[in-house]
């Protein structure tokens, strides 16, 4: 049997696709987001806005909360590791979780370096604000890249911005010549054949799916508009009025982000969105991490 | 490739759709997204791809997908292929959302967790030579009813099966470079 972990986990990214990836705390969060239609769920102690409010060290989940959702759900279990804590991640391996996100959500462990995230078994997602930040994590062994956007805040602005500057340093990278793309790849220590994928294929070698401030089936089909392949949405769903409701709508905008007719149905009476947040306003900024 | 004049769509809520459609490209046949039934009105074969089969499942039921395959599948109509979760839906058992297409009874997520997921070559039987095969959280085929063909197998259990008109993967072809498994679906139904 041939064991590549790295295009296996590609490949899972490629499967969920099209799908919104749910922040649940409790086991009961992770039916309703199953019952919903999550592609898969992000197992977590606290969702981003409450890590906000709370304050203080935000660290890898209680391995027991991360069983109970496995044992609960048949969909994919993600959760979430310090930047750095190669040893939270040891753990999450051992759990045998589905993915694990690298995460700014949480406090950073290492500011020097990131997880050689090669060394695993389990892929791993990492948050990226433009295609270099993507191309680092890629190069440490990132099967799935996701934008920071601003975690928390329910506003969209920071991962619009993030999914832009991805989009548009793509575009230029397709752009460049032979020659230019073998500068840059010196310049930046980038592999040549990550840049020649991009130029090829224009778009990142491995999925990218828009996450950081996602609150409403709109912000889901502006994402997916500009270029996401899905979304991860945290505190949106539980911090809402009506789980459920939104959750399913969710759902129905990733699918649905081209009918403006079905957004529009989605989008009614689903009660009071999570409340949201200036950016300029924070404490704390995790995409800077 | 030798074909007949074959009109292709896939299902395209959730997964692993795109990949269907560059396979497509590669042997010259327009693979087209289906989202609705006017969406599969004309078509003669129709791909449900891998995924999470509760959110493609789901979905086929809320836009009467499930109900309209099930129909024209029957009649002979319209030839079909579930790769993964797409398995899952056209058989038994593994799903609330299972459409009964083929006798064949699965079992989700049956060989464990991502930790799990494997590729491999595998030869199909009347094929020339091994093609690649991809498994991700894939189902496992745990019974094989009357009239179903095995056409590939792996350490002993059937990953590849077929009646007359259905056909179904564990694994994921359209996750590799060879392109045998389409020409088959769409030369051979």
């Amino acid at each position: 049997m041939k064991k590549d972990s790295y295009a296996l986990g590609k490949n899972l990214a490629q499967m969920l696709k099209g799908g919104v990836i749910m922040d649940v705390t409790t086991v009961e969060e992770a039916c309703i987001a199953e019952s919903a239609g999550a592609c898969a769920v992000m197992a977590l102690e606290r969702v981003p806005a409450d890590i906000r409010w709370d304050g203080g060290v935000a660290r890898m989940s209680d391995p027991k909360m991360i069983r109970e959702i496995q044992k609960a759900v048949t969909i994919p279990v993600m959760a979430k590791v310090r930047i750095g804590h190669f040893a939270e991640a040891h753990i999450l391996e051992a759990l045998e979780v589905d993915f694990i996100d690298e995460s700014e959500v949480l406090t950073p462990a290492d500011e020097s370096a990131h997880i050689d995230k090669s060394q695993f078994q389990i892929p791993f997602v990492c948050g990226a604000i433009d295609l270099e930040q993507a191309l680092r994590r890629i190069q440490e062994g990132a099967a799935m890249i996701r934008t920071k956007g601003e975690a928390g805040t329910g506003n969209v602005v920071e991962a619009v911005r993030h999914m832009r500057a991805i989009q548009l340093q793509i575009q230029s990278v397709t752009k460049m010549s032979r020659k230019a793309l073998v500068a840059y790849a010196k310049k930046t220590g980038f592999r040549l054949e990550l840049l020649e994928a991009i130029h090829k294929e224009k778009k990142l070698p491995v999925v990218n799916f828009a996450a950081g401030g996602i609150a409403t089936p709109a912000d889901v089909a502006l994402m997916m508009e500009l270029g996401a392949e899905g979304v991860f949405v945290g505190s949106g769903i539980f911090k809402s009025e009506n789980p459920q409701k939104t959750a399913k709508a969710m759902v129905e905008a990733v699918i649905h982000y081209r009918d403006s007719k079905k957004l529009a149905e989605i989008s009614e009476g689903l009660g009071k969105a999570m409340a949201g947040q200036e950016v300029e306003t924070l404490a704390v900024k995790m995409q800077e991490r | 490739m030798e074909r007949r004049n074959v009109q292709v769509g896939v299902v395209a809520f959730q997964g692993g759709i795109e990949e269907h459609i560059l396979v497509g490209e590669r042997l010259g046949v327009a693979v087209k997204r289906v989202l609705s039934l006017q969406d599969a009105k004309d078509l003669t074969h129709l791909i449900i791809p891998g995924g999470e089969s509760t959110v493609i499942g789901h979905h086929m039921v809320s836009t009467g997908l499930d109900a309209f395959c099930e129909k024209q599948n029957e009649k002979g109509n319209l030839k079909l292929w579930g790769t993964c979760a797409g398995a899952i839906l056209l058989g038994k058992k593994a799903s609330p959302y299972s459409l009964d297409c083929i006798d064949v009874d699965l079992e989700r997520n049956a060989y464990g967790r991502q930790m799990d997921s494997f590729s491999t070559l595998i030869s199909v039987q009347g094929g020339e030579g091994n093609i690649p095969a991809v498994f991700i959280r894939a189902p496992r085929i745990v019974r094989v009813g009357k009239g179903v063909r095995i056409l590939a197998s792996y350490e002993g259990e059937p990953i590849l099966c077929r009646n007359e008109n259905v056909l179904i993967s564990t694994f994921h072809p359209e996750l590799t470079e060879s392109s045998t498994m389409h020409e088959y679906f769409f030369s051979q139904f």
